[in-house]
């Protein structure tokens, strides 16, 4: 997606000719048209992209996959998984991600709500006991999980 | 499937259940699946099964689109997490009917050691001391050393090489047909002596080590150890089996990459196997070449560090692609068994065996057609101007010549030189840190143009040749600039 430079419309590089009409410099112009307000830009070299994508900060992600009424014991606190303390104990209350690949790796750990599991260290990478397995992720994947501590205030 | 299929229905509903039914009743066809368990994946939306259905019944398509769609809306979370939800459910209601798990009151001895193990500050003195009795010991001492010592001097040196020597100068008279099988590069004298007497004892050695460091369950362990440092050069901890893999045979570890997860890891790991990963008959070799030179080892192993480091530093900051994350199941450790260590090592130096024996024997041949043609003498001088500038004498191009055969036949060219005396200590580190990170061998930059393409393949050895040149000019002028004698 770009962002218009006069206007902030935001439109999808590839659908951008459909708004240069009947013109006809189209074939070879490589200037883009926002299809909102007619301004044009010239593209984005390939190897800026290149680079600013890797400068850039991946965008956290922000969306709730975990219900919002979480059913809570009487002295239950829920906490993602890099927040709990190396020989902690917890229940899983929920996993928090949009990225189907990184929810499709932590279900195939047995990572799914109800499941016991205790932290068992937390550096240089967070690796945890789930029923008889034992498993090493880094701290993107530990702060996907959302444990229900036992006892805890 | 059927198993499952209950279940689904009672616990999430029926909106679920009655979506999959009116999928199942409208897929006609054979797609080798039962209908249900095709229902079950268009939910999930799997590519390739929905590609399929598209194709098979087009006109249908649009209207499974369309329950898809609806059945996504009643629900917060994804359908495949709502759908594998239920087979955990099941799952765990099977097993809990058939097992009683009772968890002993202290720990086992195994899984202390395995604590002891993926601690860092107790985990790190284990990993050295892993590397100085695996490899260091085993593999320079003993497989370098020892064997090599015992089966070049005692077999090869005082019988075979005299042996055959006579038996052909006796039977060919022809001086320059002798000297393709004994002669100073003959196959027999040159080709065979330094694949049996040189590299077999080696590549064995190292083998041994790896199966058992493989069969204990230790790389998953150092994998989670080394993760952190690993993703600062765009890999993660996961990477560490080919790298590892890679100080025994950089071809077997280049198609080892293969199980990481994406292309940007798979690029970075070929590119520093190519540069900075030394193979174990390199390795051993590197390893006897500097053992009386402690100092120069400690400086070899320092530099090729930093340029493993930096190359993937800087190479994780050019390819595109998102950070790869860092997963990996911790298995029990185990006791490895004396047969499976024993066909793994077995198999592997077959493998090698195999790979590099008629290349020995061939590079023998070129050389000799080589010296015949006059074109031998030619690329050695040609190759003289660049060892000049790294600072070393002109014998050794002979070396780096082989070294375009192979990286471990190019250091074992550097074994017989340092044995003449024309190398002194600064000379052999400049040596040894060209040719560590020297050219891939054939077989490797035939394996990274099968796994990467040719484009890649051919642009890594051109970076690799340059760079490995600029850094033994660099390391030479360093040393002189500092007045560094080691």
């Amino acid at each position: 997606m770009i962002k218009c430079g006069l206007c902030g419309f935001e439109f999808d590089e590839r659908t951008a000719g459909k708004s240069c009409g009947g013109c006809s410099l189209a074939k070879t112009c490589k200037l883009i048209r926002c299809p909102n307000c007619g301004y044009e830009t010239p593209p984005e070299p390939r190897w800026l992209k290149v680079l600013l994508k890797n400068f850039k900060r991946p965008k956290k992600d922000t969306s709730i996959l975990c219900p919002v009424n979480i059913e809570k014991k009487q002295g239950e606190q829920i906490i993602s998984l890099d927040a709990m303390a190396a020989e902690q104990k917890g229940r899983i209350a929920c996993i928090q991600t949009t990225d189907r690949k990184k929810l499709q790796k932590l279900m195939a750990m047995g990572i799914v709500p109800g499941a016991g599991i205790t932290l068992l260290q937390s550096f240089p990478a967070y690796v945890f006991q789930i029923g008889q397995s034992q498993f090493a992720i880094d701290k993107d994947l530990a702060s996907a999980i959302f444990v229900h501590i036992l006892g805890a205030d | 499937m059927k198993t499952s299929q209950g279940q689904i229905g009672k616990n999430l509903g029926d909106i679920l259940e009655v979506s999959l039914e009116r999928i199942e009743s409208l897929l006609k066809g054979d797609y080798g699946l039962s209908k249900r368990a095709i229902g079950l994946f268009l939910l999930q939306e799997d590519g390739e099964l929905i590609s399929k259905v598209r194709e098979t019944q087009p006109d249908i398509w649009p209207v499974i689109e369309k329950i898809i769609r609806d059945t996504k809306q009643h629900y917060q979370q994804p359908l495949t997490y709502i759908i594998n939800l239920s087979y955990h459910e099941e799952a765990r209601r099977i097993m809990q009917t058939v097992l009683t798990h009772m968890p002993r009151q202290s720990l086992p001895f195994r899984e202390r050691l395995s604590r002891v193990m993926i601690n860092p500050v107790t985990g790190l003195p284990i990993l050295l001391l892993i590397l100085y009795y695996g490899i260091y010991k085993f593999v320079g001492g003993f497989g370098a050393g020892m064997a090599v010592d015992f089966i070049e001097k005692k077999i090869f040196e005082a019988h075979i090489n005299l042996w055959f020597t006579r038996l052909f100068n006796l039977f060919i008279p022809w001086r320059l047909l002798a000297d393709l099988f004994v002669g100073e590069f003959g196959i027999l004298t040159l080709g065979i002596r330094y694949a049996i007497a040189l590299i077999l004892p080696i590549v064995a050695t190292f083998f041994i080590a790896f199966a058992v460091i493989e069969d204990s369950g230790y790389l998953p362990r150092l994998a989670l150890l080394i993760d952190r440092l690993f993703k600062k050069i765009g890999l993660t901890g996961r990477a560490v089996i080919p790298m590892v893999l890679g100080l025994g045979c950089d071809t077997m570890a280049t198609m080892v990459t293969r199980t990481l997860p994406t292309k940007r890891e798979r690029v970075i790991a070929t590119v520093l196997l190519a540069l900075a990963v030394p193979c174990s008959a390199q390795l051993g070799v590197i390893l006897s070449l500097l053992a009386g030179n402690p100092k120069g080892l400690w400086l070899w192993a320092f530099i090729v560090g930093l340029v493993f480091l930096l190359i993937g530093f800087l190479s994780s900051l050019i390819l595109p692609g998102e950070a790869p994350s860092f997963y990996m199941e911790i298995p029990p450790l185990r006791l490895p068994k004396f047969s499976n260590v024993f066909i793994k090592t077995l198999t592997r130096v077959e493998w090698y065996f195999r790979e590099i024996f008629p290349m020995f024997i061939l590079a023998s041949i070129f050389i000799w057609l080589g010296q015949l043609t006059g074109l031998f003498g030619l690329l050695t001088r040609i190759l003289e101007h660049p060892i000049r500038w790294i600072g070393l004498p002109d014998k050794a191009s002979v070396a780096f010549l082989f070294g375009f055969f192979r990286r471990d036949y190019g250091a074992a060219g550097l074994y017989d030189i340092k044995k003449a005396g024309l190398l002194n200590g600064n000379q052999l580190v400049v040596a040894c840190v060209t040719l560590t990170l020297f050219l891939p061998c054939i077989a490797q930059f035939l394996m990274n143009v099968k796994e990467r393409g040719v484009r890649t393949g051919i642009a890594i050895s051109v970076f690799v040749l340059f760079f490995s040149f600029s850094t033994g000019f660099l390391v030479n002028f360093l040393l002189i600039l500092f007045g560094v004698h080691l």
